[in-house]
């Protein structure tokens, strides 16, 4: 091909020079090739230059829009465990089914196979969105590996599976509010698994080191038999009383663990569709209330330890006491001079704000905050409200508190302060964590003197013996306690109607061990005709769940010693 | 042309070249084998994960709650009463546990006639042997001494046998009961 360019070119160049130039010879073929080169070249240049068009064109043109949605990236979380190593909380990874209906080649083929699979299918409304020509139809959510595996085999072109991992509660609303929620991007918003984001996990996946290899199980001080059946003996309540809530919650006063808490009405964490109501809220923590005669306990134990008063103080609760507009009578009158076991037995009201008033006012407000009922409660729980007080305390103030009216505190703290009182005197922080009875005493504070706690030890024994709370007796668990009817404020008035009762117990008296409180908010009577005191409706709760929880916490059952608090003299 | 030296390289150079590729393919074999192996860990683990939580889930209390209280009839499962939870030291003593009693309970059935007779000789074997140990002069006695003599030993055996035999009896009643 060079050997004929050169040719060319030198009869060219011979042309220019004046010689004969025989140009016929170039006319018959020269001329042609020439056009047929550049016509070759114009094609093939046409082509190509089709061709990168078309390749810029689709470089510029966005993907067709087919495939899943991009996948939303979820985080591990731990898992959260009860004590016992149930499973509360875990991650599981689900996958769901897709088409792409352009890509589906028969889709009643496909749909006749995948209904071998999955035979609920909607065969209609499936055929409609295999044919709709859509780029991306969901036709399944969260199915089981085994029908994963099951519809892969089929081989149906144009459908995938997208995995998706989701937070499960095995406990379901059994353990809803110590447990808590995550959104849809696998995020604590509540309870222990918020606390868990605080702790750290929040930087962990934001830094994308959570793997879920590496995260240990949340090992929480929940038993889960227990919570279930204070969940069960709330809920129970709460319906038999027509309550508006009810609560309750076991603490284990050695350590300061809550074994079990429950508040009813709750939400089921696996469809939390009604969690954000106004109702749904754990009142055991987060809600406020004044306590009403539970707050004796701490009345008397604040007596008994200001060494001011002992047992066989009198004091005369024969005529109300009046304040300014207000008079303070007793529930149960009976008029006369009353020792501080009758005071405490009777629930007397009088006797109770002439037991503060020894202490003194000052006094008086130092013991409830030394207890922690009237602080903001330490705990791994975000919920938690922040106890109220008078900004003053007046000398009405401290009798109201003195019957547990005028501040309001949670009744966990309340349990907690009971269990300062029985536990030999010691304040623990409540935990949601698991926790030895030694590392608690690293973190206690003596609040009261060992001798006041026998004294309340053995009021609240006689309590359950001879006073109101008659029917949180379980016979064989030595149950003593006191109890709490709160008459609730409706237009700034205190009613007579609208109560909230509470009992606080511990068992067994002879060592105590738990603290159960139970709390139940605006009860109506059983039975048109009886009473809706605390006594007739918390305590029954609390003997309700010590009778079927002692066993498993391991408390011994003793007949041997039913009578002792007849026969101890103090 | 092609010296030794050069014919020997030539053979080492494709034996290596061999022998990489090889190696290479083993290799890219394994490499698919592990992988496959690890996409196999990740379903397992991620079964696990969902049989945990199912197991979690069929075990809950709330849920056996339900099942006991919907088959009562069947199972007739009631909550633990305080009395019924004894610790060991508060059970009563058992009676120490004598051949005779286990004779008189089994009756006739469950236990050779013969032997009971032979048990009894042996008892009475035992009184005359007390009896004999005093005067030991009389020569005829000396087999049924000989006999009573590892009379301990063989009383324990003999106690053990009739306990397996009532132990068997109780599991055959068991076996009897589930039968009806």
């Amino acid at each position: 091909m060079i050997g004929v360019l050169n040719k060319l070119l030198k009869r060219s160049r011979r042309g220019k020079d004046g010689s004969i130039v025989l140009d016929s010879a170039r006319k018959v073929t020269g001329g042609k090739t020439r056009t047929r080169v550049v016509m070759t070249m114009a094609v093939f240049l046409g082509i190509y230059v089709a061709i990168t068009g078309r390749l810029v064109w689709f470089g510029f043109q966005g993907p067709t829009d087919s495939g899943p949605p991009p996948s939303r990236v979820t985080a591990s979380r731990p898992d959260i465990v009860d004590r016992n190593g149930e499973v509360l909380a875990t991650d599981i990874k689900t996958s769901s089914l897709f088409a792409e209906p352009r890509h589906i080649v028969d889709a009643d083929e496909a749909i006749e196979k995948l209904a071998t699979v999955l035979p609920e299918i909607d065969y209609e409304q499936t055929y409609k969105k295999l044919k709709s020509g859509a780029g991306f139809v969901w036709l399944q959510r969260q199915l089981t590996p085994k029908q994963q595996s099951e519809i892969m085999q089929l081989g149906v072109p144009g459908i995938g599976f997208r995995t998706e991992k989701r937070r499960f509660y095995p406990a379901g609303e059994t353990a809803s509010y110590i447990v808590g929620l995550t959104n849809i991007d696998n995020q604590g918003i509540s309870g222990m698994e918020k606390y868990i984001d605080d702790q750290g996990l929040a930087d962990l996946q934001l830094s994308g080191l959570a793997v879920a290899k590496d995260l240990k199980p949340v090992k929480l001080s929940i038993d889960l038999r227990v919570q279930h059946i204070v969940r069960n003996v709330v809920a129970e309540a709460m319906e038999k009383y027509h309550a508006i809530a009810a609560g309750g919650v076991v603490l284990n006063i050695k350590t300061g663990e809550v074994v079990a808490m429950a508040s009813v009405p709750d939400f089921d964490p696996n469809n939390p569709y009604n969690a954000q109501d106004k109702d749904r809220l754990n009142r055991m923590s987060a809600g406020l209330y004044e306590m009403g005669s539970t707050f004796k306990s701490f009345t008397t134990a604040m007596a008994l330890d200001s060494g001011k008063v002992t047992m066989e103080s009198k004091f005369d609760a024969s005529r109300p006491i009046t304040i300014g507009r207000q008079t303070i009578r007793d529930f149960h009158g009976k008029g006369r001079v009353l020792s501080v076991p009758e005071v405490f037995i009777y629930s007397s009201n009088i006797g109770s704000a002439k037991e503060a008033d020894v202490v003194g006012i000052e006094g008086h407000r130092e013991f409830l905050h030394r207890l922690g009922v009237l602080e903001k409660m330490k705990t791994e729980l975000p919920e938690v409200a922040k106890p109220t007080e008078p900004k003053v305390w007046k000398k009405v103030h401290s009798i109201t508190a003195a019957f547990g009216h005028g501040v309001s505190t949670t009744p966990l703290q309340t349990a907690v302060g009971c269990a300062a009182l029985m536990n030999g005197g010691f304040l623990i922080e409540p935990t949601f964590l698991t926790r030895s009875a030694d590392q608690a005493m690293e973190v206690a504070k003596r609040v009261v003197s060992e001798k006041t706690v026998e004294g309340m030890r053995y009021l609240y024994t006689l309590n359950a013996e001879k006073g109101s709370g008659k029917n949180a007796r379980v016979p064989g668990y030595r149950v003593g306690g006191k109890t709490g009817t709160a008459e609730k404020v409706v237009n700034g008035r205190y009613s007579k109607d609208v109560r909230f009762n509470a009992f606080v117990a511990a068992f067994p008296m002879d060592d105590p061990q738990y603290i159960v409180l139970t709390i139940i908010d605006e009860p109506k009577p059983e039975m048109p005709g009886r009473g809706a005191t605390a006594g007739s409706n918390a305590a029954p709760m609390v003997a309700n769940i010590i009778r079927r929880a002692a066993p498993m916490l391991g408390v011994k059952p003793d007949f041997g010693q039913e009578n002792a608090a007849t026969l101890v003299s103090y | 042309m092609f010296r030794t030296s050069d014919i020997i390289l030539i053979a080492v150079m494709v034996s290596a070249a061999a022998m990489t590729y090889k190696i290479k393919r083993d290799a890219e074999v394994q490499q698919t084998a592990v992988y496959k192996i690890q996409a196999q860990i990740r379903t397992e683990e991620d079964q696990i994960d969902l049989l945990k939580a199912d197991w979690s889930l069929l075990t809950q209390p709330s849920r056996l709650q339900r099942l006991s209280d919907l088959y009562k009839d069947q199972l007739g499962l009631q909550t633990a009463d305080a009395r019924q939870i004894v610790r060991l030291d508060e059970l009563p003593e058992k009676p120490p546990l004598t051949i005779e009693d286990i004779m008189a309970d089994n009756g006739a059935p469950g236990v050779d006639k013969e032997k009971t007779a032979s048990i009894s000789k042996d008892k009475a074997a035992t009184t005359d042997r007390s009896k004999s140990a005093n005067k030991p002069k009389s020569g005829d006695k000396r087999p049924v001494v000989a006999i009573a003599k590892p009379k301990p030993a063989a009383k324990d055996k003999l106690a053990s046998n009739a306990r397996v035999a009532a132990t068997d009896k109780i599991a055959e009643q068991i076996e009897d009961g589930a039968d009806e």
